[in-house]
This record gives C-alpha cells, sequence and structure tokens, in this order.
C-alpha cells in the first residue's frame, strides 16, 4: 500500500490532465482548442470552430453519405464537463448506391426506385467526469430520429452487425441510445479506450443491440495518433439474436 | 467508394466469430424438426413416397437468379401464401415421407421463414430434418444477403441418424466463385418404421449449372454411399439435374434463353455456344447408373414411351408448359405397379414451383 501511494506521488504530476486524456477519443464531452484539426483513415474530419464548438463531417463519404456532426461544450468546472451532440445524416445516394445488381449489391435492385429521400437526426448529451488523472469517465444518452419522405420497403434493410443498428431509426422512426466510455492512461502514451453503447427501438421487433469496443491507442506525439482494438455487437435481427466480434483499427492525424 | 464499402463490409464479415460462408469442413449437425402437433397414425400397408424442388416457396415468380425475372427479396405475405399452397397439395396427396429440395430455412429472400418447421405444421407431417447446402451469412451479391437453403426429409416417423453428406463440388468455378457457391449434398436418413429396422430415407439435389462432370462425380458419390447401406431398404428422391437416358430433347438454350440472350452462335466449343445448365447432351448417360442399379417410380421404357407425361421441370411458366424430367424417385425394392404419380397439372395451374412433384406408393414388407 505504501508503495503504492509512492507510485502515485511520483506519477501523478506526470500524468495527463482531463483535456489530455480526452485527446485519444472523440467520445467525451471536451473539446479541443480553436483550430483544432484531426482526420483518421476511418474516422470523420473534426474541425474545432471555437474552444466550445466542433465541427465533424466525412469528407470522402460525404458525396454518398452527406453528414454532419456539432458538438457544444458547456464546461461547468475542470473536472466536470457537460456538452452536446448533434448529427445530420442523409443516406439516401449511399443506399441508392448499394442497391445494385450483381457484385456488391447489398440491397436488391427492385427496391431502387423506392427508396426516398431519408434523414437522420441524433441529438444527445455527453457528461464527462475525470475520475482520477487516469481515469476520465463519460455518460451519453441521446434520442435518433429517421425522417423520410416516403414509406421505405423493410426487405431494403441491410441485416448485418453495426449497419443494421444504425439504419433501425428510418424503419422504426425513432430510437434512444445510451452509453458509458472509460479512457485510462495505461502508460505514457498508451491509452485504452472502452465504450459501451446500448440502442434501444421502442416497439419494434429487434428492439435491441449492445456494443463494446475496446480500443488500445498510441499516442505517438501530438500530430499522430495508431489505434487498435476490438467490437463486439450482440444484437437482435429479423432472423434472430447474433454476437459478432469485429476487428477495429483506425490511424489519426492532428493539426493546431 | 464502392468497391471500398465492400471491402470493409467484406473484411468486417470475414473477421467476425462465424465465417462468412459455411463450408461444411466439420460436418453440420443436423437441425431435427418435430411438428407441433404430432399425429401418430397405425403403421399404413402401403408407404407413399413423394419428392419436390418447391423452389422455396417462391411459387413461379420471376426471380432473378433462375427465370430471368428481376425480384430478389419477397414479402413474408407472399411466401407465406405460396407455401399455404404446397402444403395443401401434400395434404391432398398425403405422402408419408418427403423429399424437399430448394428448402430455406434462415433466409432474407423468404422473409426468414423457417420453411421446414411452417410444413410441418401445416400439413400431416410430424418430423424432419435438414442439411444445408448454401449456409451464408451475407452473400454481398444482387442484395442476397443470408441465405440458408438446402435439402429436408418430412416424415410420419421419426428420424434417426441423419447425416450430410457431402457431394463434390463444382470444379467449373474460380475459387472465389466456389467459396460463396453452393456445396450440394445428400442426406440420409434412418426412419424408425414400426418393424423396419433398416428402413432408410435418402434426398439429393444435384449440380444446376456445372458445364463439366461434376454431376457424374456426383452421382458416383451417391452410389457409393448407398452401396454402403448394403442390404437396408434404401429410397431415394430428389432433384438430379439429368435427363432420363434415351430423352428426346437435350438442348434446352433457347426455352431457358433470357430476351437479352442468344445462343448456338460461334463455334461449337465457345463456352457461350450452350447457355449454363441448359445443355443435357454431353450428360445424357449420367442416370444410367441409377436406372441399372435401382428401381425408378417411372420405369424408363414407360417414360421413353410417353415423355411429356413426366416432365418435372420447366423455367418459365408463361412460355408453355413442362418441358423435361429432372426429380426423380428410385429405390432397391419394388414399387407398387402404377402407383406413380406426376402432378403436372396441379403444379401448372397454381403455380406451385418451377418443379412437379413426383410420388409413389411402396407396399410394406417387413
Amino acid at each position: 500500500m505504501k508503495n503504492l501511494r509512492i507510485f502515485f506521488v511520483l506519477i501523478i504530476p506526470f500524468l495527463a490532465s482531463g483535456q489530455e486524456l480526452s485527446a485519444v477519443s472523440t467520445k467525451t464531452a471536451i473539446l479541443n482548442d480553436a483550430k483544432y484539426r484531426e482526420i483518421g483513415l476511418f474516422q470523420p474530419f473534426r474541425f474545432a470552430l471555437s474552444d466550445n464548438l466542433e465541427f465533424a463531417t466525412h469528407p470522402v463519404l460525404f458525396f454518398i453519405l452527406p453528414n454532419l456532426q456539432i458538438k457544444k461544450n458547456y464546461r461547468m468546472t475542470p473536472a466536470l464537463n457537460i456538452a452536446s451532440q448533434h448529427h445530420l445524416c442523409y443516406p439516401t445516394p449511399l443506399l441508392k448506391m448499394l442497391a445494385r445488381e450483381g457484385t456488391g449489391g447489398i440491397i436488391a435492385a427492385e427496391f431502387k426506385k423506392n427508396i426516398p429521400n431519408m434523414f437522420s437526426l441524433y441529438n444527445g448529451i455527453l457528461v464527462s467526469r475525470e475520475i482520477s488523472a487516469r481515469h476520465l469517465v463519460t455518460l451519453k444518452t441521446g434520442i435518433k430520429l429517421g425522417l423520410n419522405a416516403g414509406s421505405l420497403d423493410s426487405r431494403t434493410s441491410i441485416d448485418l452487425p453495426v449497419v443494421f443498428q444504425r439504419m433501425a431509426v428510418f424503419y422504426e422512426g425513432f430510437g434512444l441510445q445510451y452509453g458509458v466510455n472509460i479512457i485510462t492512461r495505461i502508460q505514457q502514451k498508451i491509452f485504452s479506450d472502452a465504450t459501451v453503447e446500448l440502442f434501444h427501438f421502442p416497439g419494434a421487433e429487434e428492439n435491441l443491440a449492445l456494443e463494446y469496443s475496446q480500443l488500445y491507442s498510441w499516442l505517438r506525439n501530438d500530430r499522430f495518433q495508431l489505434s487498435g482494438g476490438f467490437k463486439v455487437v450482440w444484437g437482435e435481427y429479423p432472423f434472430g439474436k447474433q454476437t459478432h466480434l469485429l476487428p477495429l483499427f483506425d490511424i489519426k492525424w492532428k493539426f493546431q | 467508394m464502392k468497391e471500398l464499402s465492400i471491402l470493409i463490409i467484406a473484411l468486417v464479415l470475414f473477421s467476425a466469430c462465424e465465417p462468412l460462408v459455411n463450408t461444411f469442413e466439420r460436418g453440420q449437425n443436423l437441425d431435427t424438426y418435430q411438428a407441433k402437433k404430432v399425429m401418430e397414425a397405425d403403421p399404413p400397408e402401403t408407404i407413399r413416397f413423394m419428392t419436390w424442388n418447391i423452389r422455396f416457396g417462391a411459387g413461379r415468380t420471376n426471380w432473378f437468379g433462375d427465370s430471368c425475372g428481376d425480384r430478389v427479396i419477397l414479402p413474408e405475405s407472399e411466401v407465406k401464401e405460396n407455401l399455404q399452397k404446397l402444403a395443401n397439395l401434400i395434404n391432398t396427396v398425403q405422402p408419408d415421407i418427403l423429399f424437399l429440395q430448394e428448402i430455406d430455412i434462415e433466409s432474407k429472400r423468404t422473409a426468414y421463414i423457417d420453411q421446414v418447421e411452417w410444413l410441418l405444421n401445416h400439413t400431416h407431417l410430424n418430423y424432419g430434418v435438414y442439411a444445408s447446402m448454401w449456409d451464408a451469412q451475407y452473400v454481398p451479391s444482387d442484395g442476397l444477403g443470408r441465405v440458408n437453403t438446402g435439402n429436408a426429409i418430412l416424415s410420419r416417423w421419426k428420424i434417426k441418424d441423419a447425416q450430410r453428406i457431402q457431394l463434390p463440388l463444382r470444379s467449373d468455378q474460380d475459387a472465389l466463385t466456389q467459396y460463396f457457391y453452393l456445396r450440394r449434398n445428400m442426406l440420409k436418413c434412418h426412419i424408425e418404421f414400426p418393424g423396419i429396422d433398416d428402413f432408410y430415407a435418402v434426398c439429393v439435389h444435384l449440380a444446376a449449372f456445372s458445364t463439366d462432370n461434376t454431376k457424374q462425380k456426383q452421382i458416383e458419390k451417391i452410389l457409393t454411399e448407398l452401396a454402403d447401406l448394403q442390404d437396408a431398404k434404401i429410397f431415394l428422391g430428389g432433384d438430379f439435374n439429368l435427363l432420363p437416358p434415351g430423352s428426346d430433347s437435350l438442348d434446352f438454350c433457347d426455352e431457358d434463353a433470357c430476351p437479352d440472350e442468344t445462343f448456338h452462335r460461334g463455334k461449337i466449343t465457345d463456352k457461350s455456344y450452350h447457355k449454363e445448365g441448359s445443355n443435357y447432351a454431353p450428360e445424357i448417360h449420367y442416370m444410367e447408373p441409377l436406372y441399372q442399379h435401382y428401381n425408378p417410380a417411372v420405369p424408363l421404357e414407360r417414360y421413353l414411351a410417353h415423355q411429356l407425361s413426366y416432365f418435372t421441370h420447366s423455367t418459365r411458366w408463361q412460355e408453355g408448359f413442362w418441358d423435361r424430367k429432372i426429380d426423380y424417385l428410385f429405390s432397391n425394392l419394388q414399387w407398387r405397379a402404377g402407383s406413380d404419380s406426376t402432378y403436372q397439372e396441379d403444379a401448372f395451374n397454381d403455380r406451385l414451383s418451377d418443379h412437379v412433384p413426383v410420388s409413389v406408393e411402396w407396399k410394406v414388407e417387413k
């Protein structure tokens, strides 16, 4: 016990503050300073318009999946942060592209003409608290609305993990999301980023899904981050319940 | 971007807990079924067998894969309506043992209805066993999605020791296509018929579109497996995708051609000269060993004398009646003479499937 106290006394001055811990993840309520930008191999391009307002969009996907995310921070104390998060997405062009004959046809071509204009709008709250110098915990809750300009045939669903849960809102009208994220500094430049998310679609036949993702990130410097890990998805699908284990990998470049 | 999304989906699925496609390399734990309400009956003096390729309950809709159509994913209401029509004919014919091919248990194209369970609960049959020939978590083509389809045997009596025997794969495909493609099988099971210990029912469905000698290899495998049963009572039924030897018409390229297709152009050696699976000429002798070693429900002489009456298949119902026989019942025992039926009118008028059911009776010999 004494050794442990000595360890903390020695190490605490070198440990990151909440802001530094949040630098490895975009799932917290903490935002970066104005003019901060980052882009990932699979993550969207983020840019901080001011110290408490951040925009994000996936530049490559934008042309087939127009999307915009806004995060606004209402900082309360250095140890406790609250932010609101808003996503707008227009998946119609992507779905029409995936509705095709032959290899790569994810949706049957017979439905191509009947895919309406659709938008999803997510509004949520993030609360982040630094529970120790090494741990940052974020709680999340939100509601996602699916706004369709016409009826969408249920046979267009893509019954794959991750995708099915994110498209369900267009068939069910709305969905609720809850999540917990814990960032832990393991070593000076190595972080653990664990997230549990629950998707709930009240009234739907397939109304639950749970995702657990575990990422390990190496922050080489302020500008480069390498991440790898896995995601476990348990979900209800039209054919029954199923669990999948998926790999996660990303590279991020950051600019100030 | 399209390629990237396909790649990402494929990457995600390849790395999931289950393989993307079940290759059955470790065999298959066969799904066994029991009807909700078991209707016990006294052992009859004759047993009626029936074989039917039910085309996954799609009726005669213009499905993209086999009839030049554009339909892929059917609504639940349509599948159930078709299944009810199939059940009506099954209940009329009253087979004691039913061999089914192309029956879906968990496919997006048929609203994920377990058709073995559905048919058991809507017919007089009590027990079932299913062996998959195509079990893919996701087929990233034509919007097919999840597919699980195969052969089933439904019976009045309990089924035990069911076995899925892998038939040789098509050898005229590249490795990637073969990975995602169908894996034909032979479903063999022991029927617990009162007073008979060695009663075997075997259901098969052979390759449909192979252009080499795959079907011949599959027939050889079937014969080898049946020979292992030695003196047992063997009843074999299925869709062989082969014509009886001596059939008049062997080339159906024109009949099966889609509106934008033309065949019999160029050199006869060209790969595109014939439509895949429509030219039976090189395969016409493949069924001979079965006719030599087993008794067909429709004797060859009778078939050759009245071929039209025994046809069981056509690719497009709008353009005529049944035009070829590819569905058979065989046994190493004698069938009851003249007890066979080929239900051409019923299947055609009600558009039940692209195949006609065939039935025949066996007088019980203990």
